[in-house]
């Protein structure tokens, strides 16, 4: 199943569920985090790694997925585009940009489908760089349904403690 | 501290300025690899974090046009990377890269790697200001030599086996001596402020201009404790002044310029005492001819308690073979300077 088919179905489970828990009188605020992490495990940012990254700075993690959903779309026009031109090069670069920009977001499938493209044009593997494009386009689209769910998670997510543990501030 | 990064990925820029910020660093941006160059030619800018590929020039381009102009303020370089791969560490270093951070970026590991950066950074100030002070006092006194070259290397061997004393053990170690090295040579650094009458006298001096010729020690120290007072940071300066200030007390309390007794004295002018009088003992001086070594140890040996802390002179008596290939490595036959 597509991690996009997964998404569509996990939700509908979800808002069932979530519905239905708190009809049966279970505590709604259980039956939130229960599906907020769940929620959080299929969304195609890791938000708190993010907000980690952000050192808790929930405005400038919005703005970033905001500006990378934008970025995503139009590299993913330009590696289309020179792809169908056969510039290999020219998909590379704009790939390895792609790749940098997921990394830092924690978006994680999109970072892996660039770095495939990359590689692959680099080794002027042609088909695997078109193979990985078709998955980028489908992550992408993902990434575009999940927009409202991603912005909704920033202001409610926790960050990462595993990112968290930063050196004492100096007085400067 | 200011900061220059030079990213084309607003991301990358907003998220790095976060926490830079964050940690009360001040943060300037590029968008490219032209602003940037632009921007660093400012000289504003001491540590710099660059990504690998920009429009305009790319981070490895930066890198060795830095390290082509040959800056007097050294830039500290960290490269952002999407890969870690060999090839790309050993082309970032080859183009002169200190340090390397892989996107994406832990903010925690960002602030250690800047922390380093900063540690270079004032290292190479602190061994800049030092070299440019002795600088300033060798040229008052031009016919010491290599006088001060000695003096440094005296005082490093003096330490070296002075730290296998177990009383010196847990004192002295490697950050110690490198210190001691870096500042001895400012011992007599109050000499730019003594009349040339006196300090270019040809001959002995009379009572009086010896009594203005000791005030080179509270001058000296005087002086560096001024520089301090503008270096807050600059903690090595204390060993400095320690030592233009107590390099000709005695350890039986007859010294100057305080009088003080034993441990008073604190140990790095202790060592340089011992080492500065070995020095001036073997070189030629207007009113006397160069002591040989034999004699110079026969005189510090015989000063031991009075003059020169025991434990030191025999630590000395231990290394004394080192201080002869020195004394005749370094040559010290044109030192023609009034003792003191
Ligand atoms: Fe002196």
């Amino acid at each position: 199943m597509s991690a996009s088919r997964k998404w569509c179905v996990v939700v509908n489970f979800l808002f069932h569920t979530t519905d239905s828990k708190t009809r049966d009188g279970d505590s709604p605020s259980d039956a939130v985090s229960i599906s907020t992490k769940a929620v959080e495990s299929l969304l195609s940012i890791d938000v708190p790694q993010l907000l980690s990254r952000c050192l808790g700075n929930r405005d400038l993690a919005r703005r970033l997925i905001e500006r990378f959903q934008i970025s995503t779309s139009e590299l993913e026009g330009k590696i289309e585009k020179a792809l169908s031109e056969l510039q290999l090069e020219e998909v590379s670069l704009l790939a390895h940009r792609l790749k940098g920009e997921a990394a830092n977001l924690g978006a994680n499938l999109i970072r892996e489908n660039s770095a495939s493209i990359e590689d692959a044009c680099r080794e002027s593997q042609l088909p695997i760089a078109v193979g990985a494009l078709a998955d980028l386009k489908q992550n992408n689209k993902l990434l575009q349904e999940q927009l409202p769910v991603l912005i909704q998670n920033v202001a409610t997510s926790d960050p990462d403690p595993k990112l968290s543990c930063l050196p004492k501030r100096q007085p400067r | 501290m200011k900061i220059l990064i030079a990213d084309d990925d607003p991301n990358t820029i907003d998220m790095l300025t976060n926490t830079l910020e964050a940690f009360g660093y001040d943060v300037t941006s590029a968008c490219d690899g032209i602003e940037a160059s632009s921007l660093l030619r400012t000289g504003d800018y001491r540590i710099f974090i660059s990504d690998w590929q920009m429009p305009g020039k790319t981070g490895l381009e930066l890198c060795k046009e830095i390290r082509d102009r040959g800056l007097d303020n050294y830039i500290y370089v960290i490269l952002l990377t999407s890969f870690s791969s060999m090839e790309g560490v050993v082309q970032g270093l080859e183009s002169g890269a200190d340090d390397f951070l892989t996107k994406p970026f832990n903010p925690a590991e960002l602030i250690v790697r800047i922390r380093a950066g900063e540690r270079i950074i004032s290292l190479e100030s602190r061994e800049m200001t030092i070299f440019s002070l002795a600088k300033l006092a060798e040229s008052r006194d031009k016919e010491t030599g290599d006088h001060l070259e000695r003096i440094r290397t005296y005082v490093k061997i003096l330490a070296e086996e002075l730290s296998k004393q177990v009383e010196f053990h847990d004192i002295i170690d490697g950050e110690y001596v490198k210190l001691l090295y870096l500042t001895s040579p400012l011992h007599d650094i109050g000499k730019v402020a003594i009349a040339d009458s006196v300090l270019l006298k040809p001959g002995r001096l009379t009572t009086e201009e010896f009594e203005v010729m000791k005030t080179h020690t509270t001058l000296g120290a005087q002086t560096l404790a001024e520089v301090a007072t503008c270096y807050p940071s600059a903690g090595y300066l204390k060993m400095a002044i320690d030592i233009a200030l107590t390099h000709h007390e005695r350890y039986d309390g007859k010294g100057y310029p305080n009088r003080l007794i034993g441990d008073e004295i604190p140990l790095c002018g202790r060592i340089t005492a011992v080492a500065d009088v070995y020095d001036a003992l073997t070189s030629v001086r207007v009113y006397k001819d160069a002591y040989s070594h034999e004699t110079a140890v026969e005189i510090i040996t015989r000063d031991s308690g009075t003059h020169f802390d025991p434990r030191i002179v025999r630590a000395f008596l231990g290394c004394q073979d080192r201080f002869l290939e020195i004394k005749n490595q370094l040559n010290c036959e044109t030192s023609r300077t009034v003792m003191a």
